[in-house]
C-alpha cells in the first residue's frame, strides 16, 4: 500500500505545503505527486508530455483534486478520469473551497468519491486529512469506487 | 308603371266611381225604401276602403278634387267644404306641402304620372306615411278628363326602415366611439365595413373597403400568416385570433390583436364576418421588455453567482494560509516563542477564521435571494422542535425550556423556514445563556385577523433605541465576547420572510427577553 502514490492536483503552493502537511501531521507517508494544474494532472495519468514513458498501469491510491486549475479545471479532469478505462475507477476526492461550491457540485453527476472542504481552520483540515487518510489508505482500499460523502 | 298598369288602375277607378254614382242614383230612386239598402252598400264600401287601408280620390286638371271624395274624406275626416278650392292641401303634413306641389304641379304639365311621399292627417289627427300615384285618366280623344290617384299607408315600412337606420346609425356611432378598429365582411371574405379609427389609423380614403389592398398596411413580415388566417377562417368558418402589425400613416407599425368571428343565420350558414383590431402595441412592447430585462436579470444573477463561487474560492484561499502557517509555527515553533507571542498567534488564527465565517454567511445571504421559493404547507411545529432538539445537542450544558404550540402550520419554502427557525430559536438560546431558567416559547398571535408567529425568550434582551438597524446585515447589539455571532442571523430571517411577502419585527427591553414577530404574508398562515 506506502508504495502508491497519492496524486495531489493543486495549483496553490500555501494549500499544497498545508496538505501535505496536514497528511505528515496524520501519519500518511505515501509518496505525494504534485499536478499544478489539470492539464498535467491527465499528463501524470495518461503517461503523456512529461510523465511520457510512466507505467500507466501504476494509478495512485488516490487523487485529491482541486476545482480551480489553471488550463484544466478540476471538473474537466474529473471527467476525463471517469470516461477512461483505465481511470475510471480510480478514487477522485474533490477539494472544495466552500458550502456553496459544494452545492454547486451536488448538482452535478460527477462520480466523484468524496468531497472535502478545505477549512481555514488548519486544525479542522488536518482532522479531515487524517479521516481522508484513514478511509482511503486503510478502510476502503477494497471497493474503490463507491460513492461516499 | 306601365301603360297596361295604369289602364287597369284608372279602369278600376273609374268603374269604382261609375259604381258609387250608381248607388247614389240608386239612393236617389228608391228614397222611400232606400235607407236601409244604402246604407248597407256605403257601409260596405267604408269598410273596403278602411280594410285596404288606401285612399283613392280624382282630381281635374287644375288639382281640384271634384265631387264627393267619400274615401278622403272617410280617411282625413275632411268635409267636402273643407277639400274643395286645394283645401285638401291643409290634410297633408305642412313639411310636406312644398314638395307636394311641386311634383304635382310638374306632373299636370306634362300629363305624366306622378308618384310621391308624404304624410296625411288621419281624422283623428295622427299623420301617417303615404306613398301617393297618381295617373292622368284620358277621354277617348285624347284629352285629360281627369287625375286618378290613390294613397297607400306605409308608415309600417317606414317605420321599419326608421328603425334600421336608427339601428346602423348606432352601430356607426358606437363603432365609431370605439378605440379599436372595427371591421365586417361577407360571407366570402369581401371587407365591407371599417369604422373611423380605421381611416384614422391607416389614413386610407374614408369609405374604401370593398378592396383587397387592406394587406398594404400589414407588416410585410406578417402578411402572409395574416392572408393564410383569414382565407382559411372563411373557408372553416373558424372564429380566430391573430397578433400582426399595421401601419399607421406615418409610417410607424403598431402590434395589433385581430379578433374575427362569422355571424351565421339559423341554418348555422355565414352571413356576416365581424371582427375587431386592438392596439396591443404598449402591451407587447411591455412584454418584450419585461422578457429582456428577465434575459439581463438572469445573465446578471449567473454572473452574481459565478462571482459568489469565485470569490468564495479565492477569498478563502489566503486565510488558510494565515491560518495553517500561524498553527504551524505554533507546532513547529512553539519553543521559540513566548506566552504573548502564541496568544497573539492564536488572535491572528482566531481573527482569519472569523473573517471566514463573515464571507461564509454573507454569500449564503446573497444566495438566499436567487434561490427560487417552494411554496408547501408547512409544519412549522415539527420544525421548532426538530431545531430545539439540534441546539440541546450541540449546549449540552444548557438547560432550556422550550414551548412550541402544536399544529402550527405556514404556507412557505420548507427549508427557508427550517433556516428562519435555525436563527430566530438559535438566538433565543444564545441570549438566553445567562438564565438559571432559560424559556423559550414559539406560538401564533393574530394582529387584525393576520395570523403571526412568535418566537419569545426571557433572556438578555436588548434596548429598542438601539434596535433601528435590528434586521440588518452583520449588525450587532452585543460584542462577541459577550455573545459570538457575525450578526447575519436576523438578516437571513428577515430577507426569507420579505422573500416570503412577509414581515419581521421584534419588542424586547434590556433584561426581559425579546419576542420576534413574524409574518408570512396575507393568508400565508393559519394555526
Amino acid at each position: 500500500m506506502k508504495d502508491k502514490v497519492i496524486l495531489l492536483v493543486e495549483d496553490s503552493a500555501d494549500d499544497e505545503a498545508l496538505t501535505l502537511r496536514a497528511l505528515k501531521k496524520n501519519n500518511i507517508r505515501n509518496e505525494v505527486v504534485v499536478a499544478r494544474d489539470g492539464a498535467e494532472a491527465l499528463d501524470y495519468l495518461f503517461g503523456l508530455g512529461a510523465y511520457e514513458g510512466r507505467d500507466t498501469s501504476v494509478l495512485p491510491q488516490v487523487v485529491l483534486l482541486d476545482l480551480k486549475l489553471p488550463k484544466v479545471d478540476g471538473l474537466a479532469v474529473l471527467r476525463a478520469i471517469r470516461g477512461d478505462e483505465r481511470t475510471k475507477r480510480l478514487p477522485v476526492v474533490i477539494l472544495t473551497s466552500s458550502k456553496q461550491e459544494r452545492d454547486l457540485l451536488d448538482g452535478y453527476e460527477l462520480g466523484a468519491n468524496s468531497y472535502v472542504r478545505k477549512p481555514v481552520d488548519f486544525t479542522a483540515f488536518a482532522e479531515a486529512v487524517r479521516h481522508l487518510g484513514l478511509y482511503w489508505l486503510v478502510l476502503n482500499e477494497s471497493s474503490p469506487a463507491q460513492r461516499v460523502h | 308603371m306601365s301603360n297596361l298598369q295604369d289602364r287597369t288602375f284608372s279602369d278600376a277607378l273609374a268603374s269604382s266611381r261609375a259604381r258609387i254614382r250608381q248607388l247614389e242614383r240608386e239612393a236617389i230612386e228608391h228614397k222611400e225604401d232606400a235607407d236601409e239598402g244604402l246604407v248597407a252598400h256605403l257601409d260596405r264600401y267604408r269598410s273596403l276602403v278602411l280594410a285596404i287601408g288606401q285612399v283613392i280620390w280624382t282630381q281635374d286638371s287644375k288639382g281640384e278634387m271634384v265631387g264627393e271624395q267619400l274615401s278622403w274624406a272617410i280617411y282625413t275626416g275632411q268635409t267636402f267644404a273643407e277639400y274643395q278650392n286645394k283645401g285638401w292641401l291643409d290634410a297633408i303634413h305642412p313639411a310636406d306641402r312644398a314638395s307636394t306641389v311641386e311634383a304635382w304641379t310638374r306632373a299636370i304639365a306634362d300629363l305624366k304620372p306622378y308618384e310621391i311621399e308624404h304624410r296625411l292627417r288621419h281624422h283623428d289627427g295622427e299623420y301617417r306615411y303615404f306613398s301617393v300615384r297618381a295617373v292622368p285618366v284620358l277621354a277617348d280623344d285624347g284629352s285629360l278628363r281627369e287625375w286618378a290617384g290613390i294613397h297607400t299607408d306605409i308608415t309600417e315600412r317606414k317605420l321599419t326602415e326608421q328603425t334600421l337606420r336608427d339601428g346602423e346609425r348606432r352601430f356607426r356611432e358606437l363603432a365609431d366611439s370605439m378605440p379599436q378598429i372595427v371591421w365586417a365582411a361577407g360571407p366570402d371574405g369581401h371587407f365591407d365595413y371599417y369604422n373611423r379609427r380605421w381611416y384614422e389609423f391607416t389614413g386610407r380614403p374614408e369609405g374604401v373597403s370593398g378592396d383587397e389592398s387592406w394587406t398594404d398596411v400589414v407588416h410585410p413580415a406578417d402578411q402572409q400568416a395574416c392572408l393564410a388566417r383569414w382565407h382559411s377562417a372563411t373557408q372553416s368558418g373558424d372564429a380566430y385570433e391573430i397578433e400582426y402589425r399595421l401601419r399607421e400613416k406615418n409610417g410607424t407599425y403598431h402590434w395589433f390583436l385581430r379578433r374575427a368571428l362569422p355571424v351565421r343565420d339559423p341554418a348555422g350558414r355565414i352571413t356576416r364576418w365581424f371582427g375587431t383590431c386592438t392596439n396591443i402595441d404598449t402591451v407587447k412592447r411591455t412584454e418584450e421588455g419585461l422578457r429582456r430585462a428577465k434575459v439581463e436579470t438572469d445573465a446578471v444573477n449567473r454572473e452574481l453567482e459565478a462571482f459568489s463561487y469565485s470569490v468564495a474560492h479565492d477569498l478563502r484561499a489566503p486565510l488558510r494560509s494565515i491560518d495553517g502557517f500561524s498553527q504551524a509555527i505554533l507546532e513547529d515553533n512553539a519553543d521559540q516563542l513566548d506566552a504573548e507571542g502564541k496568544s497573539n498567534l492564536a488572535r491572528v488564527r482566531a481573527a482569519a477564521q472569523r473573517m471566514a465565517h463573515l464571507i461564509d454567511d454573507l454569500l449564503s445571504l446573497s444566495h438566499l435571494s436567487r434561490t427560487e421559493l417552494h411554496r408547501e404547507r408547512v409544519n412549522l411545529s415539527a420544525v421548532a422542535h426538530t431545531v430545539g432538539d439540534r441546539l440541546r445537542e450541540s449546549n449540552p450544558g444548557r438547560d432550556v425550556e422550550l414551548v412550541v404550540q402544536e399544529g402550527l402550520e405556514a404556507e412557505g419554502d420548507a427549508s427557508l423556514l427550517a433556516v428562519v427557525m435555525e436563527n430566530l430559536l438559535g438566538n433565543a438560546w444564545k441570549f438566553t445563556g445567562g438564565r438559571a431558567k432559560a424559556h423559550v416559547e414559539v406560538g401564533l398571535t393574530s394582529i387584525h385577523g393576520r395570523p403571526i408567529f412568535f418566537v419569545r425568550d426571557n433572556g438578555t434582551g436588548f434596548n429598542m433605541a438601539h434596535a433601528t438597524n435590528l434586521f440588518g446585515a452583520f449588525q450587532r447589539l452585543h460584542s462577541v465576547s459577550e455573545f459570538p455571532g457575525t450578526g447575519i442571523g436576523l438578516a437571513i430571517v428577515q430577507r426569507i420572510v420579505r422573500r416570503h411577502g412577509g414581515q419581521v419585527w421584534a419588542e424586547s427591553d434590556v433584561d426581559r427577553g425579546a419576542t420576534f414577530f413574524f409574518a408570512l404574508g396575507p393568508g400565508g398562515a393559519s394555526s
